[in-house]
């Protein structure tokens, strides 16, 4: 197989991979405030997606994948709310440990990671494409 | 496409006969000589970069199929129809060339 064709797949397999963590990304943001319904329940537990080479041995390339999605074992937020259905005898009920800004940050990340693959298949096409135009 | 007819004449009537010899071409003209080492060459390549293009192409083609039905992920479409498109590319080039070699011939003053 062509390395340029190569390339094709290990991008792919680096948009699919920042794809997957963009969703991540956007369960974490959407879930901001899914507070737990009674006392002593948690409330929503933000995840993490972590990445690793894998060797394609089809053609013999290291593309990413994605590891596993973790959750982030860091400690709630505590919301004070007393007349909410979980709150504990102190009146405070737990939030998600998500910070939107971190997610932000997050995802601009995956957004230019993703782009970064984007050009190196738009070039390796443009490259193949140019040479085919040389039998012409 | 302008060609220099004293540089292709040669280059042309090579690849007739390989041609010939491949049955890609009615053999209406005896052979002359005899290339035993490049035998089959061409015929070698397109057959070759044909069964690859058919390949792809139905790999892609099923790859659309899956993600229409929502059960192929849109990166993996796109990767396998480029690599469809850029691999039909090179034989229709391919084909292209050797059709204007041929076609040198048969301009060719007798």
């Amino acid at each position: 197989m062509d390395d340029l064709l190569k390339t094709l797949r290990i991008s792919a397999s680096g948009m699919k991979a920042q794809g997957t963590r963009l969703r991540v990304v956007s369960e974490n943001v959407a879930n901001a405030d899914s507070l737990p319904t009674q006392p002593g329940q948690n409330p929503y537990r933000r995840k993490v997606v972590t990445f690793k080479n894998e060797l394609d041995r089809a053609i013999g390339v290291d593309t990413v994948r994605i590891d596993k999605v973790k959750t982030d074992l860091s400690e709630f937020k505590k919301k004070f709310d007393p007349s909410h259905p979980a709150a504990g005898p102190d009146g405070y009920v737990l939030a998600p440990n998500v910070n939107s800004l971190v997610e932000m940050m997050d995802m601009r990340e995956a957004q230019r990671s993703y782009e970064a693959n984007l050009n190196v298949i738009k070039s390796s096409k443009s490259m193949l494409q140019q040479t085919i135009n040389l039998l012409r | 496409m302008a060609i220099n007819p004293d540089m292709n004449v040669a280059r042309a009537a090579q690849a007739y006969n390989l041609a010939q010899q491949s049955g890609i071409a009615p053999s209406t003209i005896p052979q002359q000589d005899t290339n035993p080492a490049g035998q089959g060459t061409f015929s070698t390549l397109v057959s070759g970069y044909l069964n690859q293009a058919q390949q792809l192409g139905r790999t892609s083609e099923e790859l659309a199929i899956q993600g229409i039905q929502d059960q192929a992920n849109l990166t993996d479409v796109v990767t396998a129809v480029s690599e469809a498109e850029v691999t039909l590319q090179t034989v229709v080039a391919i084909r292209d060339k050797v059709m204007d070699a041929y076609k040198e011939i048969l301009r060719m003053p007798i």
